[in-house]
């Protein structure tokens, strides 16, 4: 479904990813470890295709299609999906209309009609059971006054929603309490199908007793050092990413 | 939503000013420039009363003596008052009694406006009088009104027929010497709405205004009294257009409103002038004067305005809170792009115990343009236990524009609460990236930021005003971003 | 008296002279100037003033008790009515390290009145210039001590500061034996780059002292400019601020307090612009207003079009504690650069009834209770200051208000 080949991204000059490379087929989770500063957000950010990242060299194939030459509402339309470690604050925009408005997109791009108010409807309110939104939620601004958590929970009330092929959680359990974890996590759960793959980026192993990863990528200084499966993650939990500096 | 959005594109398309057509009508004119003789022209013409007269003419005489304010943020070629035509009229019988009699070419225009004396409307409750150039040329729904004792028509005819309301309130709250442009307004008004709401009455439709500048060279000058008595209610909706020229056209009203005790009155503007063209040429001066008085306790004033056309405007519509517990809004939404200017706001006057207002100002800037808030909450001695919240923000779209806030505090009572926050951002990178994350591309983001934006104050617009509103809106800020 | 008496002025010299007859044909500000809007200036000039300008002052002998302040101070500059009294004073001279008085004359076409009549008519003033690198922890301390009535003092002070610096200033306004007089100062102060400046303004010339204080910055690249305006008495205060933010990464914070009670009437404007991108500044004045007195806040901050990604944020918060006081406030902001992230807010209102309540409910008594709030609302200025200044304005307040802690 997606093949990162020997990648190298800069900002402003400076190499953040250093030949990453990774393949990930249908029915997969991976989990992306590693400390601050290795580039793991920057890896979630150059998928989803964000502005103000320079692609040196390597390329991106999502589904033998060439990833980088997508603006980046065409990458969502064609079922990728980023879940924002920082979701941002829309003042104004009702959670209704914008994720309407991203449905309906999304339709165009199949070649579907716009979907009945009424499915639509009954579509959001089985989607926020999920997560465990409250009733008040559909009528508020996106991100406008939520706390920490029921901004995450609404990226995976999001992802319910645009229903993707590949689904990138950047961060999404950092300042999380172990309910909303639990509520993320059990959303993500219930998500997952042999059709469809994640990219579980996180600095904790914590959120993996939630997910369990089919595999586990420990990356550091740009790209991946070790690969293994859900035991390297307590591993690392245990040990701690001392040994990658040495390496 | 979706079709909501490709008229809005389809719209953003075709964005050149869709009502700057000109309607070929047979006018009659008063001569260029202004004069006593003048004055009492457009008076005759009109069959005025002696006082009407009168009253005019001290007006003029006061104007003579006063000099255009300067202190607003807004920079233009002087305006040479005497090339300017103070009088155009369709030449029509003056009294039209349905709407067989008015001019088939005056139909067609409000047709292409989107504006219906027809049918649909009816169905939709609106009452409306027309005024096109100086000239009232049709109110609609007279008898439904006259029922309830309510009086709708045009100032001219309000002078005729309800002589003694007219010279009890004019120049009331907005004196002939009040500002220069008021001044010359109260010399030379041509027409314009009135309305009566008796006691106890609650306005049973909507009554609105539609306000058209159609000849070369001439100003406009509506000047409009609405008086809701006490316990009454009405709210009323005005819109604005104006053809295509390239000369500067002048648009100085006049708008007074006046509650009494427990009364409410809603005060809704939509606001398209011509703007001028891309590189600036053109478009209408709207220097309008616009003041409510809650003269009773317990009433209530409410303007919400959205702005989007003229080449300038210097508007500030105002509350005089002088009944106790009166209460006084202000929800503006005001966009300015290619070269206009706008320096807009409002005056909260608290003079009465536990007054209250609140002004929700939204600004957006786009192209070239310039965009300040102005605003003055003042708080008397007297006025004990006043509040007052404002909220000013201005969004900026590309970096040749600029947004600027203005606001005077001048509080004098302890008890007094007044709040004012402002905020100036731009569409950031990160919000535009988060919609497209969503497969919403760049354009439609906009769309609904900017709509997100201005939200609260469209929420104030009755209905089908909101939907024009909004894809005005859209329309104005074609091809702001990216 | 009136501004009459300019007009009888001959100055020797050239530049002097030459501001003496810009300020006549400018002419003093008026109400109907948008920046003099609620400050009647004029009625300075209805004091008998006297303008006096050849004579030195005889040996001053200022009685210490009456500034304490005085007494620890490293390193100070003593004025006494307009002059410069070296045995008050202390200023250990170093290579890095200069400060001197002067008068600091120049050639001057400001078509600002206070300018041009401080420029004809100083007397005296600071000249310092610090060189690259120099850190001083100490506080530098500028005194301006009234003692002689009736009088029109103009001082003007020059600072000059080099990079990586770091210094604190601060300029004390008094009046120990409460006469009448007027003061207009200017300060010049030009901050190069990655130097870190705090500059405190102490005012309590009480209820006869007239002060008009112009005060203009410049900041260089990664400049840090603290500033902290204390006015707690004073007839008529006016304080002009205007920094120019001239470096990218430089940052401004300016703090103000005005407690007056009385006739009292202070107006603070302020004026920043942002003339460079990455820049940020920090506004927050707020006035406690009693008796008769009046405040005014009018803040300005104007964002160059090139100056993106600038953060300007400001606030002015005002308590009303009699409805004889008013308070005028009109912050502004003007924008012309798109990238930008700027706020202002302004409030007026008195103690909140429900935190008194709280206060009495713990058993401490009304008025105290009223007291100690205003402190507190005072307090988040008073923390920006100087330990020594900040005991000072204290006790000022504690006696002001009435409480004893």
């Amino acid at each position: 479904m997606l093949q990162i080949k020997n990648l190298h991204v800069s900002i402003d000059g400076r190499e953040i990813l250093k030949g990453f490379s990774l393949e990930i087929n249908k029915g997969e989770i991976h989990a992306i470890m590693g400390p601050n500063g290795t580039g793991k957000s920057t890896l979630g950010n150059v998928l989803a295709g964000k502005d103000g990242y320079e692609i040196t060299s390597g390329e991106i194939l999502f589904n033998g299609e060439n990833l980088l030459e997508l603006e980046a509402h065409e990458r969502a339309q064609k079922g990728l999906f980023l879940a924002f470690q920082y979701p941002v604050e829309i003042p104004g925009v009702s959670n209704a209309n914008f994720l309407k408005a991203a449905v309906n997109e999304q339709r165009k791009a199949m070649g579907l009609e716009p979907i009945a108010p009424g499915e639509f409807l009954k579509m959001m309110r089985e989607k926020m059971e999920l997560v465990e939104m409250k009733k008040d939620f559909i009528s508020r601004s996106v991100n406008q006054g939520f706390s920490g958590g029921e901004k995450k929970r609404n990226e995976i009330f999001q992802m319910a929603m645009l229903n993707p092929q590949l689904a990138i959680l950047d961060e999404t359990d950092s300042g999380l309490d172990i309910d909303a974890l639990r509520i993320v996590a059990n959303g993500v759960n219930k998500l997952h199908t042999p059709e469809n793959a994640f990219i579980v980026i996180t600095h904790y192993q914590r959120l993996l007793d939630y997910i369990v990863p089919d595999f586990v990528h420990v990356m550091f200084d740009g790209k991946i050092v070790k690969t293994g499966d859900k035991n390297l993650a307590l591993e690392l939990e245990a040990k701690g990413y001392e040994q990658f500096e040495l390496a | 939503m979706s079709n909501t959005q490709d008229d809005i594109l389809e719209e953003v398309v075709n964005a050149d000013y869709k009502y700057g057509f000109v309607t070929d009508i047979e006018q009659e004119f008063a001569p260029k420039g202004l004069s006593e003789d003048i004055v009492r022209f457009i008076s005759a013409k009109k069959e005025e009363p002696e006082w009407m007269l009168e009253w005019r003419l001290k007006a003029f005489r006061e104007w003579q003596k006063m000099t255009e304010p300067h202190w607003a943020n807004v920079h233009f070629p002087k305006v040479d008052f005497q090339e300017i035509i103070y009088y155009a009229a369709p030449k029509v019988k003056p009294q039209l009694d349905s709407l067989d009699q008015v001019d088939p070419e005056i139909l067609k225009t409000f047709e292409k406006l989107g504006i219906s004396l027809d049918e649909q409307k009816r169905l939709s409750g609106v009452a409306m009088d027309v005024v096109f150039d100086s000239v009232s040329v049709k109110t609609t729904f007279q008898e439904t009104l006259k029922e309830k004792g309510i009086i709708f028509c045009s100032m001219s005819d309000a002078i005729k027929n309800h002589g003694e309301l007219v010279k009890k309130y004019i120049g009331t709250v907005v004196p002939q010497k009040d500002n220069f442009y008021a001044a010359l307004n109260s010399a030379v008004f041509s027409d314009g709405s009135f309305c009566y709401i008796p006691k106890g009455v609650r306005c049973p439709m909507e009554l609105s205004t539609y306000f058209r500048i159609n000849s070369a060279g001439s100003g406009q000058f509506e000047r409009t009294l609405l008086i809701a008595d006490e316990g009454a209610y009405v709210s009323y909706l005005e819109g604005c257009t104006a053809p295509q020229r390239d000369e500067n056209q002048l648009h100085a009203a006049v708008v007074e409103l006046i509650a009494f005790d427990n009364a409410e009155i809603k005060y809704s503007t939509v606001q398209n002038w011509y703007p001028g063209n891309k590189d600036g040429v053109g478009g209408v001066y709207n220097f309008v004067t616009k003041r409510g008085m809650c003269k009773g306790n317990s009433s209530k004033i409410s303007w919400t305005q959205v702005e989007t056309g003229s080449a300038i405007t210097w508007k500030y519509p105002s509350c005089i809170l002088a009944g106790d517990n009166s209460i006084g809004e202000f929800y503006s939404v005001a966009v300015t792009n290619g070269f206009q200017q706008a320096d807009t706001g409002t005056k909260m006057i608290h003079i009465g115990k536990n007054t209250k207002s609140r002004i929700v100002s939204k600004g957006i800037s786009a192209g070239k343009s310039q965009n300040s808030y102005r605003g003055l909450v003042k708080i008397h001695k007297k006025a004990e236990g006043s509040r007052n919240f404002s909220q000013c923000d201005s969004l900026l779209m590309g970096d040749q524009c600029g947004a600027h806030t203005f606001p005077y505090l001048e509080v004098s009572n302890k008890t007094a609460k007044v709040e004012h926050e402002a905020t100036t951002s731009k569409i950031g990178e990160d919000m535009l990236f988060y919609f497209q994350q969503r497969g919403i591309d760049e354009e439609t983001a906009v769309a609904m930021i900017v709509n997100g934006f201005c939200k609260e104050v469209m929420d104030h617009l009755p209905m089908e005003f909101a939907v024009e509103a909004k894809k005005l809106l859209e329309v104005s800020l074609e091809g702001s971003v990216g | 008296m009136s501004l009459e008496i300019l007009k009888n002025i001959q100055l020797k010299d050239k530049n002097q002279q030459q501001s003496l007859e810009n300020a006549i044909s400018i002419g003093s500000p008026s109400m109907k100037h948008e920046e003099w809007k609620y400050t009647y200036y004029n009625k300075i000039f209805q004091n008998p003033f006297e303008v006096n300008i050849d004579t030195k002052n005889e040996n001053q002998k200022i009685d210490a008790e009456l500034v304490p302040l005085l007494q620890e101070e490293k390193y100070k500059l003593v004025f006494v009515d307009g002059q410069f009294i070296a045995e008050l004073s202390y200023f250990p001279q170093s290579q890095k390290f200069s400060f001197w008085n002067n008068n600091n004359v120049t050639e001057s076409d400001s078509k600002d009145f206070l300018l041009e009549l401080n420029n004809a008519l100083v007397s005296d003033g600071v000249f310092v210039e610090i060189q690259d690198g120099f850190i001083e922890e100490e506080n530098i301390g500028i005194y301006y001590i009234a003692t002689k009535p009736n009088q029109i003092f103009n001082l003007k002070n020059k600072v000059k500061i080099g990079k990586n610096v770091q210094v604190k200033f601060s300029e004390y306004f008094i009046n120990p034996n409460n006469i009448s007089t007027y003061y207009n100062t200017v300060s010049q102060i030009d901050i190069d780059k990655n130097s870190i400046v705090v500059w405190d303004k102490i005012q309590d010339g009480g209820e006869l002292y007239y002060l008009t204080d112009n005060t203009f910055v410049k900041q260089e690249k990664s400049s840090v400019f603290t500033i902290n305006t204390i006015t707690v008495s004073g007839n008529i205060v006016r304080n002009n601020l205007v920094i120019d933010v001239n470096g990218e990464y430089a940052e401004n914070h300016m703090n103000g307090l005005y407690l007056l009670h009385g006739q009292a009437h202070c107006d603070n404007r302020t004026l920043v612009r942002h003339n460079e991108p990455n820049t940020n500044s920090n506004e927050l004045y707020k006035g406690i207003l009693a008796d008769h007195a009046t405040g005014v806040f009018n803040g300005k901050i104007i964002v160059d079009q090139k100056a993106q990604k600038t953060n300007a944020f400001q606030s002015n918060r005002n308590l009303l504690l009699s409805n004889d006081a008013n308070i005028y406030t009109k912050p502004q902001l003007e924008i012309f650069a798109d990238d930008v992230k700027c706020s202002h807010g302004a409030t007026s209102s008195q103690i909140e009834d429900s935190e008194l309540f709280y206060l009495q409910a713990r058993g401490i008594g009304k008025e105290m209770s009223r007291s100690l709030l205003t402190l507190a609302f005072a307090g988040e200025v008073l923390d920006k200051l100087s330990d020594r200044n900040k005991q000072f304005v204290e006790d000022k307040i504690f006696t002001t208000l009435g409480i004893n802690i």
